[in-house]
């Protein structure tokens, strides 16, 4: 049999690992492996134009995809470029491969140029990063690298590979295990005796509860269980809240649906939770975001964790039971077991806080349209139509855009609202939405992304025009780092420090790059702006300049309860 | 002293002690004592003692058990605790007293003009080394951190 190389086993190991699109950006250290990736037509690459975006993308797709995402770039600042793409993966739980060139073996160590110690750097923001000694090691390391990724609360792994061991030859005869002892993954502590026992317990509590809730998280999505919640909540009749990455796991047209909770969820999410007496809490991780103040947190209610995460169990909120398990398996054991329940009272009192604090909710009369400058949030209800009618992928920025998006938004399907939501990490719209858009070529994606988070990223524009990549993008510009400004206003006195911003001509820029593109700043442009774009086969770009000092509602403040919420613009103080 | 002991064993990759090091120093986890030895070819065993925890002490196990380099945690019962040893070799200024007190005869292995082993459990450790300390006696002191025996009453997580 004849040699062949290490990068020619990574690139065959990608293949046995499921990957089909690696984003990428080569380099000194990582040349080895392009070299054989042009043997393997298969792997499609997509040159993104900065390695953060690559990461982002890898990320978007695997969201968008339920598949792993690949991403590989060169040593030193090729590798530490990926690290905030690897955390927004960590973060949010998104199975990634991250490939990194290394300098030479015989040099590791010795400051040779662009080494760095990116096993070492990411550390904090990786399931785990594996260094390649041995070049015989490639497909075992790579076959644990994907089972890793997926396995237990998915995320990413590293794995860093020397160019000598790229560049060597091996004899496939010679290839064998290298007799390292494989750990168990993280599967579930709890034996099923004891998680069976757990569930009994949940549904004697769902049994005698007279305001129960459901909170749900990503963890629905990931374990495909988005059907199972929907009977779950419709035989018991139960209220369904939804994180920011929930969003997508139940339909928001639902009568049981009550929104987002936390920092700027709906009234009637948050203030369900602080009147609850059991909070069933679904693959969610109980984030600060999410619970305001923990010792204030649902204070009267029992409070059941489900979660595969056994780590996850009392990070940030006490939990009366515990079930560590998988949702798919956990909710099959539970839902025989639930009672058919009518909570016309519980109800009745949660139609109290069904209001909403934005005066520019009131549809227009009929036969009038709205007219003045354009508002941030009446624009994005207006994308957020567009998405729902035409069964598109969502994928956010961070900031205000962010949340008036997770308010607005309609019917979604799981896997179709994409953002970063534990790390928060501006310029992940774009490079992941062009992840999401290769991944499901069928569908539309939507990119919603401010005017900062939008500057720290758009040279994937070209990455979306070089890959034909038919984005349907929105950059939101109110000439601020609007959530910043809108804490600097609330909190800091209007003391807006540093948080102006300018940008260039966005529709000049897109031209630049050969996108259709178009300028929006009067709502009485919004809907013929919108069909203009829906009709062009994309990419395009619409820049929406909205009035600079519209603030999101409700906000809950940082370290208040959440039935502290500030609704109305008056009610601010500072 | 803590009785909340973990003895984690670890596949002796690269990265695999910084991994661990790391997040019990993320999650702010007071250690009262690390020791660390070769238990087998390629695993390491780490016997980690905590000091008064704010984190329930399922959740430490969890994170440490959940990093892919730690292929078991084990938390020793009150027997292992019991058993568990520790080696401290002191320097001292060589006038020591004729009659040593029990908390130090007991643990007292040998000594020579200017030094002494002690051998015995961290907390009968402690106590000597708080008399030796007390009578100015000690100039200076390696503690080995704690080994556990291994055996049937320890309690895997």
């Amino acid at each position: 049999m004849a040699a062949t190389t290490g990068g020619d086993l990574v690139c065959r190991a990608l293949s046995r690992g499921g990957a089909e699109v690696l984003f990428g950006y080569p380099g000194g250290a990582i040349l080895p492996f392009y070299d054989a990736l042009y043997n393997h037509p298969a792997l499609r690459h997509v040159l993104c134009r900065h390695e953060q975006g690559a990461a982002h993308a890898a990320d978007g797709y695997a969201r968008a995809t339920g598949r792993t995402g690949v991403c590989v770039a060169t040593s030193g600042p090729g590798a530490t470029n990926l690290v905030t793409g690897l955390a927004a993966a960590f973060m949010d739980g998104v199975p990634v491969v991250a490939i990194t060139g290394q300098v030479a073996r015989p040099v590791i160590g010795t400051l040779a140029f662009q080494e760095t110690d990116i096993v070492g750097v990411t550390i904090p923001v990786t399931k785990h990063g594996f260094l390649v000694q041995e070049v015989s090691d490639i497909p075992e390391v790579f076959s644990e690298a994907f089972r890793l990724a997926v396995s237990g609360r998915p995320g990413p792994v590293l794995v860093d590979i020397p160019k000598d061991v790229q560049a060597a030859l091996v004899n496939e005869k010679t290839l064998s295990l290298s007799g390292r002892r494989s750990p168990e993954l993280m599967e579930p502590l709890e034996s099923t005796q004891e998680i069976k026992a757990a569930i009994q317990q949940v549904a004697k509590l769902l049994s005698e509860a007279e305001r129960p809730v459901l909170l749900v998280g990503r963890g629905v999505i990931l374990s495909g269980t988005a059907g199972k919640l929907s009977y779950l909540a419709e035989r018991n009749d139960l209220p369904v809240i939804t994180s920011l990455l929930g969003l997508d796991a139940f339909p928001a047209s639902d009568p049981r649906a009550l929104g987002m909770p936390g920092m700027h969820g709906t009234e009637r999410a948050n203030y369900s939770l602080q009147d609850a007496d059991l909070v069933l809490g679904l693959g969610i991780r109980f984030d600060d975001r999410v619970i305001g103040r923990p010792d204030r947190f649902a204070p009267n209610a029992r409070i059941v964790h489900f979660d595969i995460d056994a780590t996850a169990i009392e990070r940030t909120m006490r939990a009366d039971i515990a079930v560590v398990a998988d949702l798919s398996e956990s909710l099959k054991m539970l839902l025989p077991l639930v009672p058919k329940a009518d909570r016309t009272a519980w109800w009745e009192r949660i139609r109290e806080w069904n209001r909403e604090a934005d005066p520019t909710r009131e549809p227009p009369r009929a036969g009038y349209r709205r007219i003045g400058p354009l508002g941030a949030r009446e624009a994005i209800r207006s994308i957020a139509r567009k998405i729902s009618e035409s069964n598109a992928i969502a994928v956010s920025d961070v900031g205000q855009h962010q949340m008036w998006l997770a308010q607005e938004l309609g019917d979604v399907v799981p896997r179709a609202h994409l953002t970063s939501g534990g790390l928060g990490a501006m310029g992940y719209a774009l490079p992941a939405g062009l992840g999401a858009a290769i991944g499901q070529p069928d569908r539309p994606v939507w990119v919603v992304a401010g005017d900062g988070g939008f500057q720290m990223s758009l040279q994937e524009l070209a990455t979306v025009v070089q890959e034909g990549i038919p984005l349907r993008i929105a950059v939101i510009d109110n000439g601020y780092l609007g959530m910043v400004r809108q804490w600097q206003e609330s909190f800091y006195g209007k003391r807006y420090s540093g948080t102006q911003i300018s940008g260039p001509d966005f529709v000049a820029l897109g031209k630049a790059y050969g996108i259709p593109s178009w300028r929006v700043d009067r709502s009485e442009q919004l809907d013929s702006t919108l069909s203009l774009a829906a009709i062009e086969e994309g990419p395009v770009l619409i820049w929406m300049q909205v009035r600079q000092e519209e603030n999101v509602y409700p906000m809950v403040p940082s370290g208040a309860a959440l039935d502290e919420m500030i609704t109305e613009p008056k009610r601010v103080s500072g | 002293m803590s009785q909340f002991v973990l003895v984690a064993s670890l596949q002796d990759a690269i990265g695999a002690l910084e991994r661990l090091l790391g997040l019990l120093r993320r999650c702010a986890l007071p250690i009262e004592s690390l020791s660390l030895y070769q238990a087998e070819d390629n695993i390491l065993e780490v016997v980690l003692r905590f000091g008064d925890l704010d984190t329930p002490e399922d959740r430490v196990a969890a994170e440490v058990s959940s990093l892919y380099d730690v292929l078991s945690v084990r938390r020793p019962d009150q027997a292992s605790c019991d058993a568990t040893r520790e080696l401290a070799v002191v320097k001292t200024h060589g006038d020591l007293e004729p009659v040593l007190p029990e908390t130090v005869s007991d643990v007292l292995q040998r000594h020579g003009p200017d030094s002494m082993e002690l051998s015995g459990t961290p907390h009968a450790i402690d106590q000597a080394l708080a008399y030796l300390r007390e009578q100015g006696l000690i100039t200076g002191v390696s503690r080995s951190g704690e080994m556990f025996p291994p055996g049937p009453h320890e309690i895997d997580t």
